[in-house]
């Protein structure tokens, strides 16, 4: 008790380095709670975009396409597809696509920038049954969704915006065949799509699957379907494959996104360790300025026969303190940050309009609350104090006391 | 009654030995009031810090009353200290944070939680040192004088068997130091505590009842016998 009293008079004793020492472990607190409540928050919603914006459930796709995903090839389709249908019908809602590379050809005439192409990765979908599987359909900011046998395409907003196009501008695709000649479709913008993806406003470019069958000759085949339904559901199916045909469930289909997420979680980490080691080098050297300011006291203490552990316990106690203070403020500062970018938000859309970070998150980003990341940055907070005053105590009290007392 | 047997203590620096105190033998009554005396450097508080057991004597012997202090550990000394010693530094070495009231009481609260009794003997000694009305006050809005009042007070009130004290009036002036002298050989009168002090000033050798004056680690002179 007495202990705890003198402890806590001592905090106040140097109260200017007090505080400062304990701001320091609340800005710690502060970027720990704000990191992590926006990382989750970032994460949960990229992995909620991939499914309702590109994966679904999971995916039914030509067996070796996976595998060389980034070549887009047309060598690895899907031929019959009616026996395969003949299984998805017990699902919840399905959808083919056709996955092409093309060169996207626009004019300054037609109301863009300038004159030019760029390789983009079309999707042909089926616009009867895509917005059943997927949400951006019904995120068309500008004119409609594409028909069937209509010679239109839908491009992502921030695609659109920065080669100009609009609403009624007429585009080329100069696509490959899928026997190798090229060909070049005429088609006509119906639509732009803004959705909470940044990855989908930078990227898409879907046209009807009958127009690319057409080109591409494709006969009918696709590269794949995406399926919503539950995981029985899909289980049984995936067991039911035939030769050819290749099941990925979403953890399959994200499991790039998760690894880089996983990368940037550890590199957080070690960032919240050094704002940690930071602040903590604080509370020593603020707890070394004053248990050395103090050694003549502790020297008397000692004398009056107050034990080591007891000087060291109260010295702890009071380094605690500085923590406790830390975490004070620390919460103080936090839980409003939190309650505004749970609520509110934080919008950075305009740094992921022209490159790519991985996450697919929207402009919009929300924090998430972690009672976790409070706890652990507290619990953290709190004994780094407690252990900072065990080093300069120990040095002062492993001294005869003799020394303690010789110089004021 | 305080016997010193052939004590000696050396500090070494490095190559460098400085004997604080060389086969230095000495008994101390009970009651006795104490005076240390001699040069800067010739070992007074290396005496006082070996009688009070903060610290340890190279060799030879100390014993205060039935207890072979010399002999004692770490953790024996600290006990010991706390329950036998008081201590009265030069600059009186109060806790700033702490009023009058709790600088004193913390002396008894090493020994004791009963609080009631705390009170008691607290008030007891404030009243006896004469510092009614500074109870609340802390260290820095008391004058040099009064501080080290509080820390006769500090020293008193467990009532141990011997006090020291190491150059208690080096910091006060005369007037002020006579004073405080007055009042330890008072508590000395009245409770019979033995008092071992060291100083540099005429006017404290002069009220001590025996004078030990020390040069070099050793004893010069010891009016003791005479009495
Ligand atoms: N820790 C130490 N290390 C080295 N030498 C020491 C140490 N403590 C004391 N000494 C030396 O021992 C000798 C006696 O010191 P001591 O402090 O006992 O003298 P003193 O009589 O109290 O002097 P003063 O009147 O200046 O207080 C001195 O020469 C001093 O330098
Ligand atoms: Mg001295």
């Amino acid at each position: 008790m007495k202990l705890l009293k003198l402890s806590f008079l001592n905090l106040f004793r140097y109260h200017k380095r007090t505080l400062i020492t304990a701001s320091a472990l609340a800005y710690g607190i502060l970027m720990f709670v704000f990191i992590d409540s926006f990382m989750s928050g970032a994460n949960e919603e990229s992995f909620r975009n991939y499914r309702i914006h590109d994966t679904g459930d999971g995916q039914i796709l030509a067996a070796g396409w996976w595998e060389n995903k980034d070549e887009v090839s047309l060598d690895y389709l899907i031929e019959d597809r009616t026996s395969l249908e003949a299984k998805l019908t017990g699902l919840q809602a399905y959808t083919p696509h056709l996955d092409f590379p093309a060169d996207f050809l626009f004019y300054k005439a037609d109301g863009f920038v300038e004159d030019g192409d760029l390789p983009v990765v079309v999707r042909a979908i089926d616009p009867a049954t895509a917005p059943l599987v997927f949400d951006q359909y019904k995120h068309i900011e500008d004119g409609t969704m594409v028909r069937d046998n209509q010679y239109g395409i839908l491009l992502g907003s921030w695609f659109a915006g920065k080669l100009g196009a609009s609403v009624g501008a007429p585009v080329l695709l100069q696509v490959k065949t899928r026997y190798g000649s090229t060909d070049v479709i005429e088609l006509e913008v119906t639509g732009i799509i803004h959705t909470g993806d940044s990855s989908l406003n930078r990227k898409a470019v879907y046209i009807p699957l009958t127009i690319a069958d057409e080109y591409l000759e494709t006969d009918g085949a696709v590269t794949g379907y995406t399926l919503l339904g539950s995981d029985k559901d899909l289980a049984a199916l995936k067991d039911s494959l035939e030769q050819g045909l290749r099941y990925l469930s979403f953890f399959d289909l994200t499991y790039d996104f998760q690894s880089m997420a996983a990368m940037s979680d550890s590199f957080i980490i070690i960032i919240i360790f050094l704002i940690f080691v930071i602040a903590s080098v604080g509370v020593s050297n603020t707890m070394m300025m004053g248990i050395y300011e103090r050694r003549y006291e502790v020297g008397m203490m000692r004398s009056l026969g107050m034990t080591n552990r007891e000087i060291m316990n109260s010295f702890i106690l009071e380094a605690m303190g500085i923590g406790l203070i830390g975490i004070g403020i620390g919460f103080a500062l936090a839980i409003p940050l939190n309650v505004f970018l749970v609520n509110h938000g934080i919008d950075y859309g305009f740094m992921l309009k022209d490159f790519d970070v991985g996450y697919r998150t929207t402009g919009v980003l929300h924090g998430k609350w972690k009672a976790g990341s409070f706890l652990y940055s507290a619990v953290t907070g709190l004994v780094v104090s407690g252990i900072m005053a065990v080093i300069p105590a120990r040095r002062i009290l492993t001294r005869p006391i003799a020394d303690n007392l010789r110089m004021k | 009654m305080i016997r010193i047997q052939n004590v000696s203590k050396t500090y070494r620096s490095g190559d460098l030995a400085v004997h604080a105190l060389k086969d230095i033998s000495l008994t101390i009554e009970s009651g006795a009031f104490l005076a240390v005396a001699g040069p800067s450097g010739s070992g007074k508080t290396t005496l006082l810090n070996c009688v009070g057991c903060i610290d340890q004597a190279d060799s030879g012997l100390i014993s205060i009353g039935e207890d072979m202090v010399s002999e004692m550990d770490n953790t024996g000394r600290t006990q010991f200290r706390r329950r036998n010693l008081g201590f009265i530094f030069q600059s009186y070495n109060l806790i700033p944070v702490l009023t009058t009231y709790e600088n004193i009481a913390l002396a008894l609260q090493l020994n004791s939680n009963n609080t009631k009794e705390i009170d008691r003997k607290t008030r007891e000694i404030l009243r006896e040192v004469g510092l009614q009305g500074l109870e609340d006050r802390r260290p820095s809005r008391l004058s040099g004088g009064q501080q080290q009042r509080v820390a006769v007070a500090r020293a008193l009130v467990g009532n141990p068997k011997l006090i020291l004290a190491d150059e208690p009036t080096a910091n006060l002036d005369s007037h002020t130091g006579e004073a405080i002298l007055d009042l330890m050989k008072e508590m000395n009168r009245r409770h019979g505590i033995t008092f071992i002090f060291s100083t540099h000033d005429k006017m404290v050798m002069e009220r001590a009842d025996r004078l030990i004056r020390l040069h070099d680690g050793e004893i010069q002179s010891d009016t003791g016998g005479k009495q």
